[in-house]
């Protein structure tokens, strides 16, 4: 019992990891489609998602047949829940990558304007949030995912600053409208990801402790 | 689940030892056991669950070498003190056990025996409160063409719903059941675990219990005995999600030794 | 060595277990044959001798002094009857009574280790010694032989047996049902005599009414206590007491006379349908309630 109900949560583990190295390259990809406003990149990162997304429904099988057959306690039980939960919310960020990515596919469409916005802070801090939130994970360490958590304030804030200054720039600029309204979606998806960065850490912080954090802020 | 007010403490049990002979069974045990509530209790075979359960009805001084020190407080009264009633004490803690041990006797004469034991009741009046008990116990509508036969007739299951009608016939306060689905079918313990839930607004149950499905599927509170020690009592969510003891962890999941 | 290497060419022979196999279970037909053929002879051999002399004046005369015609067995059938009756109600309450108490109260107690262990002692001593020692306490001393000596032999002989059926029948009862009994509020007294004893009870009349069964057979005590008598037994307190089974040794072995011979046989016959029926009898009666 113990041995084989082992067997298969490392398994359920691995398959999860793999999902984890499928999606940080779709957002890296994605940002990069669009810094670099790069169709066929874009293109690629659309391609991908679809394994994402059978990679995603086979874990929750797993995840289920697990639930049926062992019917986990404690410790085990929060496991395979934490793991179910981050597989769905990884999916997702492979969702946001793919909005990112069409987003990248429509500026490299239109001319870009002399007055543009960087945003490597905002996917350097976005990304490796993803990061440590996946090794808080694979490490079960709750102190660096409240790390994590307390990061995502950076990231609220860095898409607050590129809301104003859109803003801005699409009153001074009416005719480039349609790319800053790209570009407004891909801030907004980027902190989307942070947000999904954060819910890991939370997932992770229940596994741990055991406590459910999500809404406590 | 929601509490508006904490539960009364039924029975509270402080620093409890016990011993065979010159041997210790249990070891300082401290439990509250809730008024209403299913408490359920749980560890390895041999670490002293049935040993503490039968403390509460004194059951264990039919053997001479048995002896219990500490204090289990019922109502706040120590049941130990040697001016306790134990006839009285086991009228208000019934219990059930492991094998269904039906009387020699009809099915009716079963439930009304302990009617008639501790209560001056006119015939009717017995037979009212044997369908009542009957009824309580799920096993009325089965049994009512045949109160006359005797109660080694019917089937295992039955014997043992029986038993819980008997114990709950003379209106005790507190239900004690060792390991009372041990020795049924699937199909028989699921009615149990049914009843033993449709019993609990009206007495305070103690479940001694080798199925931690069972604990984790029928009672409010867990606790958890290793080598006659108490490790853990929690809720039983609590208990079977995250417990707070490592050993408790490891039993629960089954990576015990 | 390989604990892994092939082991097909290292079987044992079948033959040879399946020979033994078979040879055991001959051996115990055989003894049961021997058994049961032993007690078909005997019932053949009685019947045979015995059936002649039956008939209703053999059931209803008293016996008869050596070479007069027509022995009955009337009197000694009635004085077995007294006799195993006084027995019975001398030995069976105290020895259920110590029988419940070995079960009940006596586990592994001292007391009761030693009771049972004199019981076993008891239980083997020849019953010629039993009838020597009522001769001697009760006989010589009041100077007396009577049915009640006798009474007191086969009660001596039986309290043993009883007690020790007890105490086995009621260990049998298992200890949750005692635990239940007691859970329900009842005292330890109500528990053995309502709950225990009533769920032992199909054993417990099984084993009084074979232990009946069997000193109503025994000869050797009763030679030295109710002894034998020609007439009605009419002083079961005072006087010598006609009996079956010093009957049939009257008749059969003592007596040069081939009329009383075979009323010797026919008594022998009589008594061994008695014990048979109240052997049969008791089981019949008990067996379909035997799941108790």
């Amino acid at each position: 019992m113990k041995v084989h109900l082992q067997q298969e949560i490392d398994h359920l583990k691995n398959l999860l990891c793999e999902l984890a190295a499928s999606v940080e390259p779709a957002v890296r990809e994605a940002v990069r489609a669009v810094e670099t406003r790069d169709a066929e990149c874009a293109q690629r990162v659309l391609a991908g998602d679809e394994a994402i997304d059978r990679m995603e429904v086979r874990i929750e099988e797993e995840c289920l047949k697990i639930l049926a057959l062992h019917q986990p306690v404690a410790g085990d039980l929060r496991y395979v829940i934490t793991l179910l939960k981050v597989n769905s919310e990884l999916e997702r960020i492979g969702d946001l990558a793919v909005n990112i990515a069409e987003r990248g596919a429509d500026l490299a469409s239109l001319d870009a304007p002399a007055e543009t916005l960087d945003f490597s802070r905002m996917v350097f801090e976005a990304r490796s949030m993803l990061k440590n939130a996946l090794d808080a994970l694979i490490c079960r360490n709750a102190l660096a995912a409240q790390e994590v958590i307390q990061h995502d304030d950076v990231v609220d804030d860095l898409h607050h600053e590129t809301l104003l200054k859109l803003r801005d720039l699409i009153s001074r600029h009416p005719e480039n409208a349609a790319f800053y309204l790209d570009l407004l979606t891909v801030s907004r998806n980027l902190e989307r990801i942070a947000d999904g960065a954060t819910n890991i850490c939370e997932d992770v912080i229940y596994l741990e402790l055991g406590t459910i954090v999500r809404h406590n802020t | 689940m929601s509490e508006i007010r904490p539960p009364k403490i039924k029975i509270s049990v402080r620093n409890l030892n016990f011993f065979y002979g010159s041997h210790q069974a249990l070891f300082a045990n401290n439990l509250d056991i809730e008024e209403h509530r299913v408490t359920a209790v749980i560890g390895p075979s041999g670490c002293g669950k049935s040993t503490h359960l039968r403390v509460y009805n004194r059951i264990y001084q039919l053997y001479r070498e048995q002896r219990a020190e500490g204090e289990v407080l019922l109502d706040g009264h120590n049941l130990l003190d040697s001016d306790v009633d134990v006839l009285e004490l086991r009228r208000r803690v019934g219990m059930i056990f492991q094998k269904p041990t039906p009387f020699p006797m009809s099915v009716f004469d079963n439930v009304a025996y302990p009617l008639r034991l501790h209560f001056k009741l006119h015939r009717t009046e017995i037979a009212e409160r044997v369908e009542s008990a009957l009824r309580g116990a799920s096993l009325w509508d089965e049994v009512k063409d045949k109160l006359k036969s005797s109660g080694l007739a019917l089937s295992g299951g039955q014997q043992q719903r029986l038993c819980i009608a008997r114990a709950i016939a003379a209106e005790p306060e507190v239900l004690l059941m060792d390991e009372p689905t041990s020795a049924i079918d699937p199909v028989a313990t699921a009615k149990i675990e049914e009843l033993i839930l449709a019993l609990k607004p009206r007495f305070t149950i103690v479940i001694v219990t080798h199925n931690m499905q069972q604990a984790a599927r029928i009672s409010d509170r867990t606790a958890f005995f290793y080598k006659g020690e108490i490790v853990e009592t929690d809720a039983t969510a609590k208990i079977f999600t995250n417990p707070s003891n490592p050993k408790t962890e490891e039993y629960i999941t089954g990576r015990f030794g | 060595m390989d604990p892994f290497a092939p082991l097909e060419d290292r079987r044992r022979g079948l033959r040879f277990r399946k020979f033994l196999d078979r040879m055991v279970r001959v051996a115990s037909l055989a003894a049961l044959a021997a058994g049961l053929g032993g007690m078909l002879w005997i019932l053949y051999t009685v019947v045979d001798h015995g059936a002649g002399a039956l008939g209703w004046d053999f059931l209803t005369e008293p016996s008869k002094p050596y070479g007069a015609e027509h022995p009955g067995i009337a009197n000694a059938l009635i004085g077995t009857l007294l006799i195993t009756l006084g027995a019975a109600l001398m030995a069976l309450p105290p020895a259920l009574g110590a029988g419940i108490y070995l079960s009940e109260f006596g586990r592994g107690s001292r007391t009761a280790h030693w009771i049972r262990f004199s019981a076993n002692v008891m239980m083997g001593v020849p019953s010629v010694l039993v009838g020597l020692f009522i001769y001697a306490l009760w006989v010589v001393p009041t100077g007396k032989f009577s049915g009640f000596a006798g009474s007191l032999a086969l009660a001596v002989i039986m309290f043993p047996v009883v007690m020790r059926t007890t105490e086995d029948i009621l260990t049998m009862v298992p200890d949750a049902l005692r635990e239940s009994a007691l859970a329900l509020g009842m005292t330890r007294a109500r528990a053995i005599c309502r709950i225990v004893c009533r769920a032992g009870r199909n054993g417990l009349v099984t084993g009084v009414l074979l232990a009946v069964a069997r000193v109503s057979g025994e000869t050797a005590p009763l030679l030295f206590t109710a002894l034998w008598s020609d007439g009605w037994p009419t002083g079961y307190f005072r006087e010598p007491t006609s009996n079956l089974p010093v009957l049939i040794t009257e008749y059969a072995t003592n007596s040069p006379f081939p009329e009383q011979h075979a009323a010797g046989w026919g008594a022998a016959l009589v008594v061994m349908t008695l014990i048979l029926l109240l052997n049969i009898g008791c089981r019949v009666l008990f067996k379909e309630k035997k799941h108790v």
